[in-house]
């Protein structure tokens, strides 16, 4: 860790309002892409950040420098995502009854190159955004802030095949998505 | 399109996202630190003052569970309520048993049948093996028994009938010539718990340790068939493993007994005659409870549960109704120093609801069996059981 950062730390220990907004500055760039992965507003984002930064700052005294600050505010981010998620009464939507089963995709023939470069990060945003909450939860999670199915399954309380139900779910729905979002792609394969 | 190249495509996309910082954004998260920070102030003060208060509560509770030496009685109003037209004097002993036209009572046995209650003949067999009232009272029973002076104590027996009858009732606990004593005690207490915003509820085996301020109010009918009704105030820990929350309490409790239809009645004797009558008419009980409790949380904010707990009395207050005889006077009095009819501790069973409706709030209603006797039968030689049982409602303040 830079002894520009480690200074700024003890600084906002201390409750200097300058090095807190000037912390608060940091943490936005690197906790803001995770909070906007789990909201569909920016201001739902903004505001799930603030509370993010609010542990931050209370636990400030307990962060151990010689461990990567990046990685801990974004594990404490995470946490907290979780918990607002708990809290809303989400939980039971987490709760699968089917065992997890390998659902069979018809979609492996879809272009990836073409949409890649037709793709923005908007459409992404958006297209994971309509994805059922606990669906979403788990696929950010896995996919985007690299935690495993044993990982999340403690994190959510749920099992390992009820994790692996959902990620597959979100998969299959958001190929769907971009399937649909460019037809001509479906369309060549079909004339091929 | 696999698994893996749709994972590294949202991952590369989500990457190239920029978002663009605001000072609006510091301005909000500065309001939010503040809020926290002026929170955390008033939770510090509420700290203080549970420990001071903890502290306190265990030295009260010691002072009063040491030996009682002293008493404390004091009187707190004295009126005449009592006209002149049944007072017997000596001089004029016959005459007044003639013009009374009353039958003359002989023997004690006498005495059970003209007041008709039971708890007399109990209450003067007891009397033979204890102590009398104060150190200047005499053996109520053995006097009578000489009957040395038979008009005397008949009439003033036979008086006590026509006057007593609002002092004792069918039902009343008499205890004759009983000393009063030190405190007593008993228990009592409810409890309740309920895991903070169903933290528990979304993890496996998550644990979370808790802690609440509580206020409330009581409401029993079965001790003494009568109703009390009084308050209770202390704290709470709570330890959550999983969904089932445990909680233990610490509580101090006061009980206001209206012994209205049971009234405990001393009598004090000098010589052969009765020169005064103690009716404990009302009695006011505190208790030290600790309880222990578990809670489930059944719907959203509503948590039902069961606990069990202990009670202790630390301190009595009754109020007594004494009518001297010889003075033809009633004299209401507190006293704190009345316990030996009350046994000292008990067990209660609980179940508890409560609603936690607002982040640090919430409210428990329970309802309470007493498990234990409260009555001293040895002293009252009645097969009653008597106990604390009914309601209680309570506000709680939950830290976390």
């Amino acid at each position: 860790m830079d002894s520009e950062l480690q200074q700024l730390i003890s600084l906002c220990i201390k409750q200097d309002r300058k090095a807190e907004s000037a912390l608060y500055k940091y943490c936005f760039t690197k906790l803001m892409p995770i909070c906007h992965k789990y909201y569909k507003s920016k201001d739902d984002s903004v505001e799930q950040l603030n509370k993010t930064y609010l542990k931050i700052l209370n636990n400030l005294s307990k962060f151990d420098e010689t461990k990567s600050f990046d990685a801990w505010i974004k594990t404490i981010a995470v946490n907290t995502i979780i918990d607002e998620f708990r809290v809303n009464n989400k939980r039971n939507a987490l709760f699968i009854d089917k065992d997890y089963e390998e659902a069979a995709l018809n979609y492996h023939s879809f272009n990836l190159n073409e949409a890649e470069a037709k793709l923005t990060a908007d459409d992404i945003q958006v297209q994971i955004q309509k994805l059922p909450d606990s669906s979403k939860m788990v696929f950010n999670l896995f996919t985007v802030d690299g935690y495993s199915h044993k990982e999340i399954g403690e994190m959510l309380g749920i099992n390992e095949g009820t994790s692996k139900w959902h990620l597959n779910n979100a998969r299959k729905i958001l190929k769907k998505k971009l399937i649909d979002m460019f037809p001509q792609l479906k369309e060549r394969e079909k004339q091929a | 399109m696999t698994d893996k190249e749709l994972d590294n495509l949202v991952k590369q996309k989500l990457a190239q996202q920029q978002f663009e910082y605001h000072d609006a954004y510091w301005q909000k998260a500065s309001a939010l630190i503040d809020a926290d920070r002026a929170n955390s102030n008033k939770l510090a003060w509420v700290k203080y003052a549970f420990y001071i208060g903890a502290i306190g509560i265990f030295t009260l509770m010691s002072w009063f569970l040491l030996p009682n030496t002293k008493t404390n009685v004091y009187t707190q109003k004295t009126e005449n309520v009592i006209e002149n037209k049944n007072i017997v004097q000596p001089n004029h002993l016959e005459e007044k048993k003639s013009n009374a036209n009353l039958n003359v009572i002989s023997t004690p046995i006498l005495i059970e049948s003209t007041i008709e209650s039971n708890h007399l003949k109990a209450a003067i067999a007891q009397k033979s093996n204890s102590n009398n009232f104060e150190n200047e009272s005499n053996d109520g029973n053995n006097l009578i028994a000489e009957n040395k002076k038979t008009d005397l104590v008949e009439s003033i027996i036979f008086n006590t009938k026509n006057e007593e009858i609002d002092l004792i009732s069918n039902k009343s606990l008499s205890l004759i010539g009983y000393k009063l004593t030190n405190p007593v005690f008993d228990f009592k207490n409810i409890n309740f718990i309920k895991s903070p915003e169903n933290y528990h509820k979304n993890s496996k085996v998550s644990t979370y340790l808790n802690a609440s301020f509580e206020v409330g109010t009581n409401s029993f009918n079965k001790a003494f068939e009568s109703n009390s009704f009084g308050y209770y105030v202390g704290g709470r820990i709570y330890f959550d493993i999983g969904k089932i929350s445990f909680n233990s309490n610490l509580h101090v409790e006061n009980i206001n007994q209206d012994l209205g239809a049971r009234t405990y009645t001393n009598k004090k004797y000098d010589f052969n005659s009765i020169t005064a009558i103690t009716s404990i008419k009302n009695k006011s009980i505190d208790y030290a409870i600790i309880g222990l409790n578990a809670m489930y949380p059944v719907y959203k904010n509503n948590s039902l549960g069961i606990g069990i707990q202990y009670a202790q009395i630390v301190q009595t207050n009754d109020l007594l109704s004494i009518y001297n005889i010889e003075n033809n006077t009633k004299t209401n009095q507190n006293t704190n120093n009345y316990r030996s009819v009350l046994n000292k501790n008990d067990w209660q069973f609980t179940i508890n609801y409560q609603n936690r409706f607002a982040k640090h709030l919430a409210v428990n209603v329970s309802y309470v069996f007493g498990l234990n006797d409260i009555t001293n039968n040895q002293v009252l030689l009645d097969n009653k059981i008597d106990n604390n049982s009914g309601f209680k409602l309570g506000l709680q303040y939950i830290i976390k």
